[in-house]
């Protein structure tokens, strides 16, 4: 089954608070503070909005959009709050509720002020307490065992990801982890998950954010280019390793089929990519799963530069979470909307027309990809 | 913190066989697929009816890692690792390589099951290098 998207759905406005530390504000207020610069952006009052979509943790913080409703002053037709939502799956929420008429205008606004930020590592879980399975980054980190049993990957190759994202967030004013790192800082980081160094994986951070979408008709009358929904696929890998490739990201590979196929688009298309990386190692089953690259290919592309503001498939221009700041997925959102409409100023990805956004949640069990267009 | 305790009636009986030394999982009794973890249905057929078959503890590791910082209060003896293996007969597992060194845990290798106690004191199934 096949949805067709084309121009039925659009972002009109995308707000971003700095991200970093917000000592003893919450994460209503920083959600607030990012709608309010979301409604500017697209030109609309608070009252054109009829739809809601927050998201919380799986440790249950977060906005709840009841509460957050009632202290905007709004009545919407719907509120949701998935249980566990990277920007992706409340976007794909949104967009499903305007393309069924349901609502016509709809704010997804995520906070976040989490205990330890700049500093905490994120992924906290307990999967299996008994054998001390825990943090969401030991599934990434098997996975790429696995892959360099399969691979031979040079010791440097996690090290660009996180050299070029530390890069892209020096030009990114909101950034929350600006400063610039190098391979031998990177290579002289000790081992803590291994394969991974702490410097792989990405820590929390506090910051709101919010995305309008409306849909067609009224994206058309407002001033900013409509930044249009062209695809969006979920595939959800609930049978965990019973599917062979599980920790590999393997289910990438179906939710690709379903997006590009949705989108009438192959990987060539994409001018730039915002994935969401809780950990460097995320970069290279992107990459390879998606199409970005034949498997076994990342390590070079990532060596060569190609995933660079200017080269051939920039990827995370705002820094992604290594570098502006972990909103689990939603900032990427805000990026590529800018990104598409080209506003990005010294990270601009000249003539970017064709986007796409990508999440992997939990244990590797959460998978889905979007396309926009700007006309 | 989060997370999925197992609490159900199979965990209990799989940790009980555990205790007495014994490795068996979940064998549904309408469609014969071994399962694991154990749950009260089989995910294939849906059938509820099961029996705990005897499993030969032969694995082999799939991928693992190392933990050489705490990452949570409660498993803080570090290093450690977490491995996924491939029991013969088919399920995979996520558990504890023993008895093997950083340098000699790979991809591959072949490891045979132990019930010991784990970390928070109930009978777990490790795996130890060996044919």
């Amino acid at each position: 089954m096949r949805q067709d998207w084309r121009k039925k759905v659009a972002v009109i406005g995308v707000g971003t608070t700095r991200q970093g530390l917000h000592p003893g504000r919450t994460s209503h207020q920083l959600g607030v503070d990012a709608l309010k610069m979301a409604l500017a952006d697209a030109g609309i009052a608070k009252s054109r909005l009829d739809g809601i979509v927050t998201a919380k943790q799986l440790d249950g913080t977060g906005i709840d959009p009841m509460q957050f409703s009632r202290e905007i002053g709004l009545n919407p037709n719907v509120t949701a709050a998935l249980d566990y939502a990277t920007g992706g799956f409340s976007t794909q929420h949104a967009a499903m509720l305007i393309a069924q008429g349901i609502c016509s205008v709809v704010a997804c606004v995520f906070g976040r002020n989490p205990r330890g930020a700049m500093v905490e590592l994120s992924g906290a879980a307990a999967y299996d307490l008994d054998h001390g399975y825990v943090s969401a980054h030991a599934a990434f980190a098997m996975g790429w065992t696995r892959y360099l049993s399969r691979h031979r990957v040079p010791e440097e190759t996690l090290g660009h990801v996180l050299i070029q994202q530390r890069e892209n967030a020096a030009l990114n004013p909101i950034a929350a982890w600006p400063e610039p790192i190098t391979m031998q800082q990177y290579l002289a980081d000790p081992y803590v998950l291994w394969p991974f160094r702490e410097l792989d994986l990405s820590r929390v951070s506090a910051g709101g954010v919010a995305l309008i979408l409306a849909s067609g008709e009224i994206a058309r009358d407002l001033e900013k280019p409509p930044v249009y929904l062209r695809a969006v696929g979920r595939r959800q890998a609930a049978r965990l390793w019973d599917n062979d490739d599980h920790l590999l990201c393997g289910t990438m590979r179906d939710v690709a089929e379903v997006v590009y196929g949705e989108a009438g688009v192959t990987p060539a298309d994409i001018d730039v990519l915002v994935t969401s990386d809780a950990c460097t190692a995320h970069f290279v089953h992107t990459l390879e799963n998606y199409g970005f690259c034949e498997e076994g290919q990342a390590p070079e592309l990532l060596a060569a530069g190609e995933t660079r503001i200017g080269g051939r498939i920039p990827v995370n221009p705002n820094g992604g979470q290594l570098g502006e700041g972990y909103l689990v997925g939603w900032l990427h959102h805000a990026e590529l909307v800018r990104q598409l409409r080209g506003e990005c100023g010294p990270r601009q990805v000249k003539g970017a027309r064709i986007g796409q956004y990508t999440a992997t949640g939990r244990q590797r069990e959460d998978f889905l990809a979007s396309i926009y267009v700007r006309d | 913190m989060f997370g999925i305790e197992p609490v159900s009636k199979e965990d209990d009986e799989y940790r009980s066989y555990l205790a007495d030394g014994e490795f068996r999982c979940q064998k549904c009794l309408d469609c014969g697929h071994l399962r694991a973890p154990s749950q009260p249905i089989c995910p294939e057929c849906l059938a509820e009816y099961y029996c705990w078959e005897p499993v030969s503890g032969v694995a082999i590791v799939e991928t693992f890692t190392w933990y050489l910082k705490p990452f949570d209060d409660r498993c803080t003896q570090v290093p450690y690792n977490v491995a996924l293996v491939r029991l013969s007969e088919g399920p995979r597992l996520i558990t504890n390589i023993v008895d093997v060194s950083m340098n000699d845990l790979q991809v591959g290798l072949g490891v045979r099951a132990r019930a010991v106690r784990g970390n928070q004191g109930r009978p777990i199934v490790v795996f130890a290098p060996g044919t």
